[in-house]
């Protein structure tokens, strides 16, 4: 009796055993995953990036989180009597680090149109797209469509400039991003916010 | 003698094979290094193309600074913009690397103990001032060649970042010198000014020159801030150009003068120095003229400027000196030295008047009637690498002579130690010079390892200036001549023109 049931005991966590690599082993392919040799895998694009001092994603939605929650309030938005039309123009990047500007003012634009409280037009960088598509479906194009074009309530410009400071022991970088909403009518600057980020990165006193 | 003692009897077996362990992968790793000799043969007789195949396997085999950098130049010397951007951004990222290392870096303290022991080549070069800032110069002329002006401008800017991290690092090794100086307790004996160099030394009378005594430092050059200046302007960042131009001026008042006749004077410009009677202008007090881009091509003229690269800087070797010393006679120490340095052709920068280009008949003859154009020579690499190892050259000599004397002490202990060993005694003499051979072989393989940026020109000038629309630039440079017709409709053209040997001359230009 107790021969037997040693023999299912350890028949039933052999079994247990191969179901268990059956199930780990085969639990990747059966959801379809391609993997390689490397540890790749997805992270939480919000989760706070410090990989170095560089110029990086945090920085990129902390300052337009910031800068569209500033847009928003401001009464040229806020107490509109219709969604103002805007256009977002260069921001321009006077720091030392090659930095896409065109990433900050895309995302404010999806962060704005989400919120519906403004319309956009074309950027000046895509209009050529634009005219092509127009070309695509008029054969002629008719002056006062091209004016609507043109028909801007509002403009976005602005800069990103930084301060770096490096000793042996430290390395501070402090990034200012200024955006301001313009009348292209009169060039009134009607708001200007800006973003502050400052980032410092230690040298380790020991190393390899 | 105690330290001798010492190693003879406890340290001997350890040391010695730790540190050959340290510097074989160092002696090893250069085979896949392209030599010096292998780049000078492929620029005068073969190809680039070549020459960036061989490069392109060194840097994947042996990812380095050095390697880096004359890679994205002679990728840089075929118009091949992209990819040169892409592998001075490698070198990069190396240079950063190694800048964030720890204050206290094992590997470089190992390397240090190396340098002094074994050979100078156990040290990871990561450039000098000078090539550090004109790695973000030379990247700026990749940008401006792809018209993208924003881009350039940020590599100015972080040409001078670069630059404080240079300054901190020499203020480091200068405390670190001076320090030293105080232990020994005989400063005298170290002389401020590098007078007292050996007499065999083959860059002594250079190391004295006075066109090297007079540069400001190693690091800085009125070229680099005058491409600043220009690239700023373009970028819309006006500020910065007006800093960088002050800064050229200061280096240089040639520089100053070149943008003042250009540009417009500005303001502040004492016309004569107080203490000279060359009536150079001073700088001192400038606040420059920058003007407005003109957005509409309504003037009759159009902006120009051309930079002319020309030579080969030298290349950094290892050069075997003896010295006298007291006891055993001399000593063999081995020193840098800078040499092969193509000196290249100064260069004539003419202007012909719309229509006057290759297709007239005699296009020298009209010669006589062209405008010149002034080509002022802003960036000289040769002196900037003469200047460095100046300034270097005392610590250097110590680490040679205590290289020198670790090497027969070791292999005069190893000497000793055979001859007290009844079994080893017949073969004491036999022993010493094996040891000394091995570590001589070790020394010189890691001795290859000694490269700088090679592939720099030797010289880069400058010239700029309005010109009437759709004129016709003649550029000549010793027998190659190029010319080359201003598009009338661009705001502004700018020229970039290098030739490293004759008939082997690049012509690019971007109009904006």
């Amino acid at each position: 009796m107790n021969k037997n049931r040693k023999n299912i005991s350890l028949t039933l966590l052999v079994m247990l055993c191969l179901a268990l690599l059956v199930m780990s082993g085969c639990g990747g392919p059966s959801v379809g995953r391609v993997q390689g040799a490397g540890d790749t895998h997805y992270g939480n694009a919000d989760e706070v990036e410090t990989v170095n001092s560089a110029w990086g994603s945090t920085d990129l939605q902390m300052t337009a989180e910031s800068m569209t929650q500033s847009l928003l309030a401001s009464r040229w938005i806020a107490k509109a009597y219709e969604p103002p039309k805007i256009r977002l123009r260069e921001v321009r990047n006077l720091t030392a680090e090659h930095i896409d500007t065109k990433a900050i003012t895309d995302k404010i634009r999806v962060q704005l149109l989400r919120s519906g409280q403004v319309r956009f037009l074309a950027d000046t960088a895509n209009l050529d797209e634009v005219f092509a598509e127009r070309e695509f479906s008029e054969a002629v194009t008719r002056r006062d469509v091209n004016k609507l074009l043109a028909d801007t309530d509002y403009i976005v410009t602005g800069t990103v400039r930084s301060i770096r400071k490096t000793t042996k022991e430290v390395a501070d970088v402090y990034y200012q991003i200024t955006l301001e909403l313009v009348d292209p009518q009169s060039a009134e600057i009607l708001w200007a916010d800006e973003k502050e980020i400052r980032k410092s990165t230690t040298t380790p006193k020991i190393g390899w | 003698m105690a330290i001798l003692k010492n190693i003879r009897q406890h340290s001997l077996p350890h040391i010695l094979p730790l540190l050959l362990l340290l510097t074989l992968p160092g002696a090893f790793g250069c085979s896949s290094r392209v030599s010096t000799e292998d780049i000078r043969t492929e620029l005068a007789y073969g190809s680039y193309e070549t020459l960036t195949e061989k490069m392109q396997a060194a840097h994947e085999a042996h990812e380095e600074f050095v390697t880096a950098l004359n890679l994205a130049r002679v990728l840089q010397l075929q118009g091949r913009w992209q990819e040169s951007i892409e592998i001075y951004e490698a070198g990069l990222t190396l240079l950063e690397e190694y800048e964030r290392r720890a204050i206290i870096n094992m590997r470089e303290l190992l390397g240090e103990a190396g340098s002094i022991l074994i050979s100078r080549g156990s040290l990871g070069y990561y450039g000098t001032g000078y090539e550090r800032t004109l790695l973000h110069t030379f990247n700026a002329m990749n940008y401006v060649m792809l018209g993208d002006f924003s881009g350039a401008a940020v590599e100015m800017r972080r040409m001078e970042q670069r630059q404080e991290v240079w300054l901190a690092e020499e203020e480091y090794r200068l405390r670190e010198y001076a320090e030293k100086r105080q232990s020994i307790g005989n400063p005298a004996s170290y002389d401020d000014e590098p007078e007292s160099l050996p007499g065999q030394y083959s860059m002594a009378e250079l190391l004295r020159d006075p066109q090297v005594r007079a540069l400001a430092n190693s690091y800085q050059d009125p070229f680099s801030y005058s491409l600043s200046a220009i690239v700023c302007r373009l970028a819309g960042d006006e500020e910065y150009a007006g800093v960088s131009l002050r800064r050229a001026a200061l280096l240089d008042p040639a520089a100053g003068d070149m943008f003042s006749a250009a540009w417009g004077p500005g303001k502040g410009v004492a016309r004569q120095r107080a203490n000279q009677t060359q009536g150079l202008p001073s700088y001192d007090n400038w606040t420059p003229n920058i003007p407005r881009r003109a957005k509409k091509a309504s003037a009759a003229t159009q902006e120009v400027t051309v930079m002319i690269f020309s030579g080969l800087a030298p290349a950094l070797n290892l050069e075997q000196i003896r010295i006298p010393a007291p006891y055993i006679g001399y000593l063999m120490i081995d020193l840098p030295s800078y040499i092969g340095s193509v000196r290249g052709n100064a260069p004539t920068v003419e202007l012909l008047a719309p229509g006057k280009s290759a297709s007239a008949a005699s296009p020298r003859s009209s010669a006589a009637s062209a405008k010149h154009l002034a080509a002022h020579p802003l960036l000289r690499i040769e002196l900037l690498a003469y200047r460095t190892l100046r300034d270097e050259v005392r610590y250097e000599i110590g680490s040679a002579i205590a290289r020198a004397i670790f090497r027969a002490a070791t292999a005069g202990a190893a000497y000793a130690v055979a001859r007290s060993n009844d079994d080893t005694q017949a073969f004491a003499g036999l022993i010493g010079l094996g040891v000394s051979a091995i570590m001589d072989l070790v020394a010189s393989g890691t001795s290859s390892s000694v490269r700088n940026w090679e592939l720099l020109p030797a010289a880069g000038f400058l010239s700029m200036g309005a010109v009437p629309r759709g004129s016709c630039l003649r550029v000549t440079l010793g027998a190659d001549e190029a010319e080359i017709d201003l598009p009338g409709e661009a705001e502004g053209i700018i020229v970039m023109i290098s030739q490293i040997t004759t008939s082997k001359m690049r012509v690019d230009y971007v109009a904006y």
